[in-house]
Order: structure tokens, then C-alpha cells, then sequence
């Protein structure tokens, strides 16, 4: 199993001055399920906005091999699925297709192929014939999905999902855990939903205040209380 | 939450959704020249363009009292810039008073002025509601791009018409956390209240657009919007244009039989 994420001594200092991470240290291997949990604040979003080169920090970041910069940026942001908190931000066009298109369009596909994509792609969460409708006419639930559909449909090889279960009700939330489980590839997913990271994830990063804390298995991370109420996890 | 969206009826089906949007772009826009062009006081004209676009209207199946509704908002507009021609344009005098030593008089000649802009702004808004309302809004600016219009304008529509609810929303919700707190207080102070509302309007909307940005980037965005091609003529459209334009050329083609 390969080494599919390598990050280095990564620190980041917004503009502003506020620093967002502090010497992160993470590798991951092909094929894990990491819960990246930590308080608000902590730095979880900052660090996966790394992943595929939207931030830039002090060190380089390497995925799959390749090291993220300018030159590589392309193919980086193809193998890394990004999927935003709010997918009022990830969905964007005036319709499912064209936004679970975007992807594959920018990847120069053809359009037969575009359209296997897009219709595997909601296949894959559940959607399928949902192309003509308007995203704001979905419900909160069915835009995560749709959300999660937009990165599948480019066949990425990391799928990195901030706060998936944010705003959904119970329901919507274990569909979109058992939807979870059937996706293959390594996943990354920053949360605050310790019943999610219990039932998806074999290996838990502890961030807080830009710094990783802790790098277990999740189950021995979930089972340390103190841990938890240190970093504002737990009561 | 509920809104009224210019589209709201674009999902029913009727031989006019299904025209092609790119017939029906530029058929409304033949019909709203047509209208404009005609001669002011054309009445027999006129009512022939009324039935021409009521016929449309019946088909498309959209309910009429919507229609009448949507096709209201036009009149602030035009009776404000309209409604002093009466009073300006010199003629026959239909009727007048005095307001102290100043005379008011209305002319039958801007009366018939007033009318005409009136006619030809109702005719050609209806126009508009029924493409507007037969067309949802994605396959309308698909049309105007592949019309030609430039990209840019295009995309500006397009994120415009997509975030306009979720602003929407954002300000009600604002409004709704404002009013539960509200304890009453001067006019000054609610100005102050409406001006700390629209900051933080504008601080979040700039703020939603570097995030949907990064989500395009993400998504291998580099600068150039391209899009898969789906829309295609068919023989129905062609009848359907073709007939449109022979009904329109009606007027013109009798007063030209008529004057030579």
C-alpha cells in the first residue's frame, strides 16, 4: 500500500496574521478512511484546502508522489475530490447535470463520456434522474449527496469531506454513512460527529489550534475521554 | 422557504416548453420589434397581435390569472415615464383646469400617445412572460449563448440567478433574528439597524464567492467555462418559426397591399 498523502512540517499563516497550522505532520495510505477531528477553529478545514492546492503553505505536500504546485496543480486536483461544508457553495450551476458535469467538462472529456460520468456519478449516491433539477430547489440532504456527486463524477483517487453530516438530521445522516461505506477509495473526512467517525473511519487525527495532537486508531482515540475533554470533544 | 421564481411554470409541458429556447428567443423578439413598430393608433393591428400572443398563451397552458398578474408589474414603470405626455403635446384639448394662475390642459394627441405606449409595453411584456415562464432559466441563458452572447454575460446571469434565493433566504433569516429582538426604538435607530444589515449582507456574500470560487478551482476550473451541447433544432422548430413570422409579417404585408 502506497503512500497516497505526505505532508511535511506544514505550517500556514492567513494573511490576517492568525497562523492555521503549525508544523502538521500526516501520511496517509491508500485506501484509509482518516476522521480529522478537533474543535472549531482547530485548523481541519485549513489543512484539507491543502490538500489539493487551494492554500499553500511553508512545505510541500505530496500526493500520490506528485508534489503540489503550479505545474502539477491540474492532476493533483483531479486525483483529490474536494467537497465543501456548504453545498450551497459547491453547487453552483442552475442544474444537477451541469454541476456534477463541471468536473469532467474541465477534464476535457467528451461529451458521451461526460454524460457516463454524471449519470455514474449520481448512481454512485443514490441521485440518478436527478440532472434536470434546480439545486435550490433540493433539500438540505439531497444537496450533500448531489454535493458529493460533483467530485465522484471526475473519479477521484482521495475523497476529502468537510463536516458531512453538518445540518442533516439523523436519518439523512446514517443514508449518507452507509453511502459512505460503499465508496472505495481513501477518504479523508473533517467532523465534529464522533457517532460518524465511530462507524467510518479506522484511524483519527486530533487536531487543535493548527497542531496535530494525536494520530491513533479510532477506536483507542474515542476510548481516551481525557483526550477528548482536552481539546473540547467531550464533556 | 417560498419564492416566486421568473420560472415557476418552465416545468409544465405544452408545445410551447417544448420549442426550442433559441425559436423562442428570437421569436419574442420579432414579436416585441413587430409590436414596436407598428404605428401608433394601429388599433385593428393591434388586436391582432393580442390574439396572436393569447393564442400562445392558451397553449402553453400557463394560468391565466398568473399571466394578468406578472403582466401588471410593467405599469409603475411605463406610467411613470408616460404619464406627463398628455400634458406636454400640443393639440386638441380633451381637458383642462386651473391650478391658481397656471393652466393644466390634456391633449387628445397625448392621449393617444399615453395609449400607444401602453399597448405596445403590455403586448410586449406578455411576450416576455410567456418565454420567461415556458423556459427555465438554464436552458434560456444556454440559448442566448449559443446566440452569441458574450460568455461573460452569461455567467454574471447565471450566478446571479442562482444566489438570489439563498441571499434572499439570508436576509430573512437576518430580518427574523432582528424582529425577535426587537424591542422597539426610534426611525434613527432602525436605519442603523437596516445599514448594519446590509454590511453584514455584503461581508458574507464576498466572503460565499471566494468559497464557490475555491469549489470551482477544486474542480479543475481554469477561467474558460465550457459546457456540453444539448439542444437541437428540430423540423418543429422550424415550422413553428416559420409560421410565427408569416402571422407577425401580417400587418405589414396588408399595408403595404393597401398603400401601393
Amino acid at each position: 500500500m502506497g503512500k497516497v498523502i505526505e505532508i511535511e512540517k506544514l505550517s500556514f499563516t492567513y494573511p490576517d496574521g492568525h497562523q492555521g497550522l503549525r508544523g502538521v505532520n500526516l501520511h496517509v495510505n491508500s485506501g484509509e478512511t482518516v476522521a480529522l477531528i478537533g474543535p472549531n477553529g482547530a485548523g481541519k478545514s485549513t489543512l484539507l484546502l491543502h490538500l489539493n492546492g487551494i492554500l499553500r503553505g511553508n512545505s510541500t505536500v505530496k500526493i500520490c508522489g506528485l508534489a503540489v504546485n503550479e505545474k502539477n496543480l491540474k492532476e493533483i486536483r483531479r486525483k483529490v475530490g474536494l467537497v465543501f461544508q456548504d453545498p450551497e457553495d459547491q453547487l453552483f450551476s442552475l442544474n444537477v447535470f451541469d454541476d456534477v458535469a463541471f468536473g469532467p467538462v474541465n477534464l476535457g472529456l467528451s461529451e458521451m463520456e461526460v454524460r457516463e460520468h454524471v449519470s455514474q456519478a449520481l448512481e454512485g449516491v443514490n441521485m440518478a434522474g436527478y440532472e434536470p433539477r434546480s439545486p435550490h430547489h433540493l433539500s438540505i440532504g439531497e444537496k450533500k449527496r448531489i454535493a458529493i456527486a460533483t467530485v465522484l463524477s471526475s473519479d477521484p483517487k482521495i475523497l476529502v469531506i468537510d463536516e458531512p453530516t453538518s445540518n442533516l438530521d439523523p436519518r439523512s445522516k446514517w443514508s449518507l454513512v452507509e453511502l459512505l461505506k460503499k465508496l472505495l477509495m481513501t477518504k479523508i473526512i473533517a467532523t465534529h460527529d464522533l457517532e460518524l467517525v465511530r462507524a467510518l473511519c479506522n484511524r483519527t487525527v486530533v487536531m487543535d489550534e493548527g497542531k496535530i495532537v494525536a494520530d491513533k486508531s479510532t477506536k483507542s482515540i474515542l476510548d481516551d475521554i481525557v483526550l477528548l475533554q482536552a481539546h473540547g470533544l467531550a464533556r | 422557504m417560498k419564492h416566486s421564481f421568473i420560472d415557476e411554470y418552465s416545468r409544465l409541458d405544452s408545445v410551447i416548453h417544448r420549442l426550442d429556447p433559441r425559436t423562442k428567443l428570437i421569436s419574442t423578439l420579432a414579436f416585441v420589434l413587430a409590436v414596436v413598430l407598428t404605428a401608433a393608433g394601429s388599433w385593428p393591428f393591434f388586436t391582432f397581435y393580442f390574439v396572436l400572443i393569447a393564442l400562445l398563451l392558451v397553449l402553453s397552458r400557463l394560468p391565466l390569472l398568473y399571466v394578468l398578474k406578472r403582466a401588471l408589474v410593467i405599469l409603475p414603470f411605463v406610467l411613470l415615464i408616460a404619464v406627463f405626455i398628455p400634458f406636454f403635446r400640443e393639440g386638441e384639448v380633451a381637458w383642462s383646469c386651473n391650478i391658481w394662475t397656471w393652466q393644466i390642459s390634456v391633449t387628445f394627441a397625448g392621449l393617444l400617445v399615453l395609449a400607444n405606449v401602453l399597448v405596445k409595453s403590455w403586448l410586449s411584456i406578455l411576450a416576455l412572460i410567456l418565454l420567461s415562464s415556458t423556459t427555465s432559466m438554464d436552458d434560456l441563458l444556454k440559448g442566448l449563448k449559443q446566440l452569441g452572447m458574450p460568455q461573460v454575460m452569461i455567467l454574471i446571469l447565471s450566478f446571479m440567478y442562482r444566489y438570489l434565493f439563498v441571499l434572499e433566504d439570508e436576509v430573512m433569516r437576518i430580518k427574523q433574528a432582528r424582529d425577535s429582538r426587537n424591542f422597539g426604538g426610534g426611525w434613527l435607530h432602525h436605519m442603523k439597524t437596516i445599514g448594519n444589515i446590509l454590511g453584514t449582507l455584503f461581508i458574507r456574500s464576498y466572503e460565499r464567492s471566494e468559497r464557490i470560487y475555491a469549489a470551482m478551482l477544486s474542480r479543475g476550473f481554469s477561467g474558460q467555462v465550457q459546457t456540453v451541447h444539448t439542444m437541437k433544432y428540430r423540423r418543429y422548430d422550424i415550422l413553428f418559426g416559420a409560421v410565427f413570422g408569416v402571422m407577425l409579417a401580417i400587418p405589414y404585408i396588408y399595408l403595404a397591399v393597401v398603400l401601393y
